[in-house]
């Protein structure tokens, strides 16, 4: 017990001493500012800040300006790589809907093509069925027809 | 009764010859439409039930094909009042012709009528010719070749 008491008491102790220290530097800091006089002067705040911030010459002033520049076209490159090939995209994809559009009709003139091939199919078939029948006369495709009606008669008396 | 023969129509003869309408046979202007055999033709019909497009004589029962046998019917030509046999006239004309690449269906009549003649009645019928049944075509030249004596006769 008596030992805890004492590492506590020689912690606390290293604590001051470590304070003291840190507010024997804020103190000269301080008194850093301070002329012969005893004030605060715009002199020696200068010289504080020259310590701070040395302001850029205008050649660095220039290079810092040309390099925000080229940042600055670098990042509208980007940007107009992007446009570019979401521009070709959309291009693409218009491409490929007119081609399937194509495919569309081409396939409806097909198909329309067909239908009429199979109505002339069917007709011709109708045709031949009835002529089998005998109840009618029907060329095969590209053969001709005649026919020869009576005369209508008015006959007196 | 279906369709089984030709005939003049009835009242195209009393009104060429009771002059109420001016058909002129040897000079005037014809068509022979086609016709299927779902009508039933009658040569009693009234001059106006006996016109193109009127009655038995619908467009729903024409068989055509517009550039081959034109809806409405192919002209006549080669008109002429044949008065050469005795006790016999006939109405003749050259055989008519569709194009060449006709594709018709039971084409089973056909239905002369007058085409210019406006009142009192406009498309007169004359008569319609019997073809003894349907007649078909496909892609071919669908021709009738009128009788020997002629689109009709009257014997006296």
């Amino acid at each position: 017990m008596a030992d805890d008491k004492a590492r506590k008491r020689l912690a606390e102790m290293r604590k001051a001493r470590v304070d003291g220290m840190r507010a024997q530097t804020r103190r000269q800091a301080a008194l850093d500012l301070l002329d012969a006089e005893g004030e605060v002067t715009t002199a020696t705040l200068d010289a504080r800040m020259q310590t701070v911030w040395v302001p850029p010459d205008e050649a660095t002033l220039d290079n810092l300006m040309a390099q925000k520049c080229q940042a600055s076209v670098a990042h509208e490159e980007r940007q107009l790589r992007h446009a570019q090939d979401a521009q070709a995209r959309c291009a693409d994809r218009t491409q490929k809907l007119r081609d399937r559009v194509q495919d569309a009709e081409e396939a409806e003139a097909r198909a329309a093509d067909e239908v009429a091939a199979r109505q002339a199919a069917l007709d011709l078939a109708i045709a031949l069925a009835d002529a089998a029948d005998g109840d009618a006369d029907a060329a095969p495709a590209g053969e001709s027809v005649q026919v020869s009606p009576d005369a209508a008669n008015a006959t007196g008396g | 009764m279906a369709w089984a023969d030709s005939r003049v129509f009835r009242q195209f003869l009393a009104d060429v010859w009771g002059n109420t309408t001016a058909i002129d046979l040897d000079s005037g202007s014809f068509k022979a439409a086609l016709y299927n055999n779902t009508i039933t033709p009658d040569n009693d019909v009234t001059a106006a039930n006996s016109a193109y497009n009127v009655s038995q004589w619908a467009t729903a029962q024409e068989v055509s094909e517009s550039g081959q046998w034109a809806a409405g019917g192919v002209a006549l030509a080669g008109l002429s009042l044949n008065v050469g046999t005795a006790d016999v006239v006939f109405w003749d004309a050259n055989d008519t012709v569709s194009g060449s690449a006709a594709d018709l269906t039971n084409a089973t009549g056909t239905l002369v009528y007058e085409n210019v003649v406006a009142t009192p009645v406009a498309n007169q019928g004359v008569c319609y010719n019997y073809f003894g049944g349907p007649n078909s075509v496909v892609n071919g030249t669908f021709t009738i070749i009128w009788n020997a004596l002629g689109l009709f006769r009257a014997t006296l």
